[in-house]
């Protein structure tokens, strides 16, 4: 559906050069929600950008359908939408309905084909009862959500989603995760860069992670976890060890002191140079009593976090 | 594009108003600048200033024109960059130059009636005969759409470098300076608005129009469309080259 290929953009200014993305290459499926993901500066929103021709990558190709988004942006455009980041996508000073009718009519809907559209999303983003408050007066939970029905009000079969939960409360990010899952379930391809670690567990199908205009990783959230999977471990005491044997496992591992008495140490094999044996040897000295050895699972933000540190490497 | 275009005429149709007394309120002030002007002809100039009470008022009400149709632009770029919509415009697939066309003949289509009443209204105070002939707002309708000409290069620039305030309020004063270029023959084609206020000018004299100059007039308002259109295109695309078209 959507094909990047060895994507390069640098920004020139007088005051410095920042090569915002270097080499960057990736392919998305029909009815795929595929997620960017990265830590600030990492190059996403360039990516993002350079896809939609709001900036103009030095080298590189962006197909939508086999079309080439860079030699023909008029069709490229008719086949994508795309809500940016903050509130840069509605116009406050008109109505919903108004709204609607204008970034409508800038994708060249208008008519009876306009009208049904606008009740179609406004019904399905739950905004249907919203249609003549003005833009600006709406809560900022509301205001994404007619972004997002400003997207997908042209059926275009490509969505960009940049942040759409930022700044959003837990409900309204909630709702902004179902309607993802339903564009996806609908055949639409959602292209999603977003910081929010939930939502890109509850809804992509597959995640590219860059870092300083890098791709650092590539795979499914499922491929992600496992990489990660059984390379931590919690090992839980009966009683706190003593201080000389606390001494030499801090000096190896993440120790923890729970309120109800417990004691244990977390072991990420990933990023310490020790193995459960060593651990073992020093424990063995004390023999503490052992309450449980659990293998623990980290979450995605968990898991985002060690591989934009490197850990995947070790 | 006809989509297009019926979109950015609501959207100018809702804006103006929905922001009619704004809007409204700064044309007053216009009006009771342009009162004092011909005011004072009238009381200090005395008899023999007919010509010139007629000059001014018509210069006066030029400038107007001008300036509501070469600043917009810029402004309602300002505004959207400002507010972050300027991206989605440029997500059209009809591109923002075509976006902003049809936005800015909207506005041109809305303040038109506006301007003509205000015309009858400023031109009456200053004893200039309403009844004029089909060929002087023909004319004034060239004049607005060169002045859109240059709202495009003014757009092109506040496109790129955003705050062009300063530049905007400069202009508002340069502007007056093209009114008093004397050009002759072909070189009409080439300066902006004069040309357009001469033949006003003679029409309002009772004199024929001169069918040459004329067409240096229509000559002259396609080119500096074509020029404002071309810089636009120029600068629309340096802004997606640097990528700071959403900075402000």
């Amino acid at each position: 559906m959507l094909k990047v290929e060895n994507l390069k953009k640098t920004y020139k200014s007088k005051k410095r050069v920042v090569e915002a993305v270097k080499n960057i290459s990736f392919t998305t499926n029909a009815g795929e929600v595929f997620a960017l993901l990265g830590p600030n500066g990492a190059g996403k929103s360039t990516t993002i950008k350079s896809i939609l021709g709001l900036v103009v990558p030095d080298e590189g190709e962006i197909y939508i359908n086999e079309i080439n988004a860079r030699k023909d942006r008029k069709k490229a455009l008719f086949m994508m939408s795309a809500v940016l980041e903050g509130n840069r996508n509605i116009h406050w000073r008109l109505s919903v309905k108004e709204n609607f009718l204008y970034f409508g009519a800038l994708k060249g809907l208008g008519g009876k084909r306009l009208k049904e559209r606008m009740l179609e999303v406004s019904e399905l983003l739950g905004i249907e009862d919203k249609l003549n408050t003005i833009a600006g007066n709406l809560s900022r939970g509301y205001q994404q959500r007619l972004a997002i029905a400003i997207a997908i009000l042209p059926d275009t079969p490509l969505i960009l989603l940049d942040e759409p939960t930022l700044g959003l409360d837990v409900e309204s990010a909630i709702e902004i995760r179902k309607i993802i899952k339903h564009l996806a379930e609908q055949g639409k391809t959602v292209l999603l860069s977003t910081h929010d670690m939930n939502l890109v567990e509850a809804v992509s199908d597959r995640v590219l992670i860059i870092s300083d205009g890098k791709v650092v990783t590539f795979g499914t959230t499922k491929e992600l976890k496992e990489m990660f999977k059984a390379k931590s471990y919690k090992i839980v005491f009966e009683k706190k060890p003593s201080v000389e044997i606390i001494d030499k496992l801090s000096e190896m591992v993440i120790l923890e002191e729970k309120g109800n008495g417990d004691f244990s140490i977390s072991v990420n094999f990933s990023t310490s140079s020790h193995t459960l044996y060593d651990i073992f040897e020093v424990l063995k000295e004390e023999k503490p009593q052992i309450k449980s050895i659990e293998s623990e699972d980290p979450n995605f933000e968990e898991i985002f976090l060690r591989i934009i540190r490197g850990d995947k490497n070790d | 594009m006809i989509n297009l275009f019926k979109g950015t005429f609501l959207r100018s149709v809702t804006e103006i108003k929905r922001y009619f007394l704004n809007w409204m309120s700064s044309m007053i002030s216009m009006f009771i600048i342009y009162f004092l002007i011909i005011f004072g002809f009238k009381t200090f100039g005395g008899p023999s200033m007919g010509n010139t009470v007629q000059a001014a008022a018509l210069g006066y009400f030029t400038w107007l024109l001008m300036l509501t149709t070469m600043g917009d632009l810029s402004w309602t770029i300002m505004n959207e960059i400002n507010r972050g919509m300027i991206e989605q415009e440029f997500l059209s697939p009809y591109g923002p130059l075509a976006v902003f066309i049809f936005y800015e003949l909207s506005n041109l289509l809305m303040t038109f009636p506006i301007l003509f009443f205000m015309m009858i209204v400023m031109f009456s105070f200053a004893g200039i005969s309403i009844t004029l002939p089909v060929s002087f707002y023909i004319i004034m309708l060239l004049a607005m759409l060169q002045s859109m000409g240059m709202g495009f290069i003014l757009g092109g620039i506040t496109l790129m470098y955003k705050r062009t305030n300063a530049l905007l309020q400069l202009m508002q004063f340069a502007v007056i300076g093209f009114l008093f270029i004397s050009a002759h023959g072909w070189k009409a084609i080439f300066v902006p608005i004069a040309p357009h206020f001469a033949l006003m000018k003679d029409i309002l004299a009772g004199k024929s129009l001169d069918g040459v100059y004329f067409m240096y007039t229509i000559l002259g308002t396609i080119l500096w469309l074509l020029i404002g259109f071309t810089v636009f295109r120029f600068f629309e695309r340096k802004v997606r080259i640097s990528g700071n078209l959403s900075l402000y």
